[in-house]
């Protein structure tokens, strides 16, 4: 045996053997760690609890202040308590969550949401979404161009702030963002219905790229905002496809009945996502004239006005079925006839569920 | 000739021992940020419960694609625990692959599946389709029977048939926790525009206890050969995919359990029924297109186990379990080699399809290389060469302390094994592994050489007890 085998070889088996041990020692002592810390981060919850609780239903200004004096030094204890607690009340009671909130977390979050760290960024914006008030909605919004996952917690945490002064500073950055992402703002948008119509409407009244028209109209269907019907009804005949898919869309949802004759008319769209939208559309309208638009819908070289004709044919209930039983029965024309016997086939499905 | 005999010789052994040395700092490194991936994960889903995404009010709805060929004994079990699972708008479409089994009367009689007139738009040439069925029953359910073809040509008549804009593609064997969807689905709507894949852990079920389509207590399997590859396993889940993943370099999204974008795929064209390794191709195609577009995109493995899926105790479907993935990345790495070394594909064509070449292709080739010089050495000097010694080293010690770190992994991903037994014998195992299993892997992988070359294309059988047969309470 040479003399690296016979000096190194038996060192670096009894070193690998020792590492082997540590690495097992080391599992257990982080198990027992985790126990114990876990065994401490229980006894301080129930004891914040039970105090918070307390005071939840005694309007004593102090009694909170002295909470928040006496547990500030165990932040993510007290963080935890407040995050389970504020799920499970509401009213006066979350408004004296946000008070304990505010003299104790929320300074040190605000200043973290411009932090260089990316959980603390992130920690903040869904803790400032739970519990701080509007005036935080400038620096979240910030946020919307931070990584996507501290995004996507903005886009949350200014949705769920119930106070229509958010939507002011929501839709001046809409305006502002050079590339807005359509998830976020109908997100935030759909959260809080009826109030963003004044917002809407003004900002579709302003010189917007094409991009942004459509999300608003988007905006517009989800909420959904039928007094905005006058101002996206003449985004029907834009030159820009996506814009008129997205007309067709939102007027399949605002439900107006004299929007007939513009779906009619976008069913007739050279463009086919146009054309299946609007036949969609047409049928939740449930206007008996759309019978005759539908059925040529069946007929079109396109899967998807087709199924789209199918869809809208039972949506319209009774009428719809007859339509695609003629359908069935008289064409010629083979896909139309397949696809209607689909739809007769789904009618009677919904019938015997 | 003798000295330059010799010296051609050393240059060898001396390229060997750089190889394994070499293969195991990337390991290492990998395992490195695996751990900081852990931990990052573990903070960033701080104050979020996955619950919160039933309030989204833009949700993507999500299609399950389950291929089953002749899997009579598991398959209705298995349905019945996808219908369990967690996600707001989702639908279950189960492929039958033609099965010469009972697989498809079996799914009709339990869920009294009724055959439809449904039509649908075949934009993937499929094999063809001989009826689809729903179920009143459980209007989720949508049952495809089509002729046989491979696991990728069910999964692209799947595809057909999905009406949704996420889609999840699933063995039909395989234990799905109930709250898989949501996480999965989570990156999609964080980042709705970039991320198009997501894969996360699959685990062994072997011996563990299944009620109601869901694991709910995980014991270490009675046979070594599970336990060995539970190793084997967190080394590859949670030590190479997820370190691969920190630096976009991420190829394979197992075909157990991973959920895309249906629109990207389907302008891929779909998974390539011909492919042997269809997960890893679909992937690698992904995101050569997606180069080629220059498009951002972005595909995520999460450290949570969200798939179960029972592992061979058998050496010899071992063997054809082994021979087949060799085979498909073999495959893989052929079709796609103008993108090695081209700095045209980023990331994926300098350091990703080249690291699979070298150190997951060729290796079984280099590591069985390496043990024939050294059973020469130990004939000619006995255990007087150092290269003898500095190979065990670098290929056995090193290997050991990387199956043990992925031990180590485990504990701070999930600790999924709470007894201090469970976790002696994963040591064990992780030791064991690197003495005889993993020269046995090598053997079988360089084997699958030689089958390219013959033209093999079969998949072999994987015989399962099933869930029924599996300890159950």
């Amino acid at each position: 045996m040479n003399d690296f085998a016979i000096f190194w070889a038996p060192r670096i088996l009894a070193g690998f053997g020792l590492f082997v041990a540590a690495l097992f020692l080391f599992i257990i002592g982080r198990r027992l760690d985790l126990q114990r810390r876990e065994k401490i981060f229980t006894a301080r919850y129930k004891m914040i609890e039970q105090e918070i609780v307390a005071v939840l239903y005694t309007t004593d200004e102090k009694a909170i202040a002295r909470i928040a004096v006496k547990y500030r030094t165990w932040p993510d204890v007290l963080t935890s308590v407040l995050v389970n607690l504020i799920r499970i009340v509401g009213g006066e009671e979350k408004i004296i969550l946000k008070t304990i909130f505010a003299l104790t977390l929320r300074d040190d979050l605000i200043i973290d949401l411009e932090s260089g760290n990316y959980r603390r960024r992130l920690t903040a914006t869904r803790l400032l979404g739970m519990f701080a008030d509007p005036a935080n909605v400038p620096a979240l919004l910030r946020r919307l161009r931070d990584k996507p996952t501290i995004q996507f917690a903005a886009v949350n945490s200014i949705a769920g702030f119930p106070d229509d002064r958010v939507l002011d500073f929501v839709f001046r950055a809409f305006e502002a963002d050079p590339k807005p992402n359509i998830h976020h703002f109908t997100d935030i948008v759909s959260k809080h219905g009826q109030a963003c119509e004044c917002y809407i409407r003004e900002a579709l009244r302003k010189p917007l790229s094409e991009e942004k028209i459509g999300i608003l109209i988007e905006m517009t269907g989800l909420i959904p905002a039928r007094g905005l019907y006058p101002d996206i009804i003449g985004f029907a005949a834009h030159q820009d496809k996506e814009v008129r898919i997205k007309v067709a869309r939102a007027l399949g949802r605002l439900l107006i009945p004299d929007s007939f004759e513009v779906l009619a008319a976008l069913a007739e769209d050279p463009a086919w996502e146009v054309e299946a939208q609007a036949v969609r559309s047409l049928g939740r309208l449930n206007n008996q004239d759309a019978l005759s638009v539908l059925a040529r819908g069946l007929h079109s070289l396109s899967w998807h006005v087709r199924n789209n004709s199918k869809d809208a044919l039972l949506d319209m209930g009774a009428v719809g079925i007859r339509k695609l039983r003629e359908v069935s029965d008289t064409t010629q024309d083979q896909f139309a006839a397949d696809m209607a016997e689909m739809g007769l086939e789904e009618a009677e499905g919904l019938r015997s569920a | 000739m003798i000295p330059i005999l010799n010296t051609v010789f050393d240059l060898v052994s001396n390229g060997i021992l750089l190889y394994f040395f070499a293969i195991n700092f990337l390991y290492a490194v990998f395992i490195l940020l695996s751990v900081i991936g852990i931990i990052r994960h573990n903070t960033l889903l701080k104050y979020v419960t996955l619950n919160d995404m039933f309030a989204q009010p833009m949700i993507k709805p999500v299609s399950v694609i389950a291929p089953a060929h002749n899997e009579e004994a598991t398959v209705v079990d298995n349905v019945r625990s996808l219908l369990g699972l967690e996600y707001p708008v989702y639908e279950i479409i189960i492929v039958n692959d033609g099965s010469s089994d009972q697989t498809l009367e079996r799914l009709i009689q339990a869920f009294h599946f009724k055959k439809t007139k449904r039509v649908f738009r075949r934009v993937i040439p499929t094999k063809p389709v001989r009826g689809i069925y729903l179920s009143p029953i459980a209007p989720k359910l949508v049952l495809v029977d089509k002729e046989n073809g491979r696991k990728a040509d069910a999964l692209n008549a799947g595809l057909n048939v999905a009406r949704y804009p996420l889609f999840c593609a699933i063995d039909c064997d395989s234990v799905i926790d109930r709250d898989a969807l949501l996480k999965m689905a989570r990156p999609f709507h964080e980042d709705p525009e970039q991320t198009v894949g997501v894969g996360g852990v699959v685990r062994l079920s072997n011996d563990c206890i299944i009620k109601n389509g869901q694991v709910e207590k995980v014991n270490m399997p009675k046979s070594w050969l599970a336990r060995i590859q539970i190793v084997e396993y967190l080394r590859a889940f949670l030590g190479s995919r997820l370190g691969l993943s920190k630096i976009g370099s991420l190829l394979i999204i197992s075909g157990a359990f991973g959920m895309f974008r249906k629109d990207v795929v389907m302008q891929c064209g779909g998974y390539d029924h011909k492919a042997i390794g269809e997960d890893m191709e679909l992937v690698v195609r992904l995101t050569r297109r997606l180069r080629e577009q220059k498009s951002k995109f972005r595909i995520k493995f999460i450290p949570d186990t969200l798939c179960w899926t029972e592992g061979p105790e058998s050496w010899k479907i071992l063997k054809s379990q082994r021979n087949r993935w060799q085979r498909g990345l073999i495959q893989v790495l052929q079709a796609h080699r103008n993108m090695l070394f081209n700095p045209r594909f980023g990331v994926t064509g300098l350091f990703a399809l080249p690291f699979y070449f070298v150190f997951e292709m060729l290796s079984p080739l280099i590591e069985l290389f390496g043990y024939l010089i050294l059973v020469y050495f130990i004939a000619t000097d006995g255990l007087n060469s150092p290269f003898a010694i500095k190979l065990f080293f670098l290929a056995i010690v090193a290997g050991m302390f990387l199956s043990l770190s992925a031990i180590v992994l485990e504990e701070y991903a999930e600790k999924r094994f709470p007894r201090f037994r469970d976790v002696l014998i994963l040591f064990a195992s992780g030791l064991a592994e690197n003495l005889g299993y993993r020269q046995f892997i090598a053997y079988v992988r360089a084997k699958a050489f030689l089958d390219v070359m013959k033209g093999k294309q079969g998949w072999g059988t994987m015989q399962r007890k099933g869930f029924s047969t599996a300890k159950k309470s």
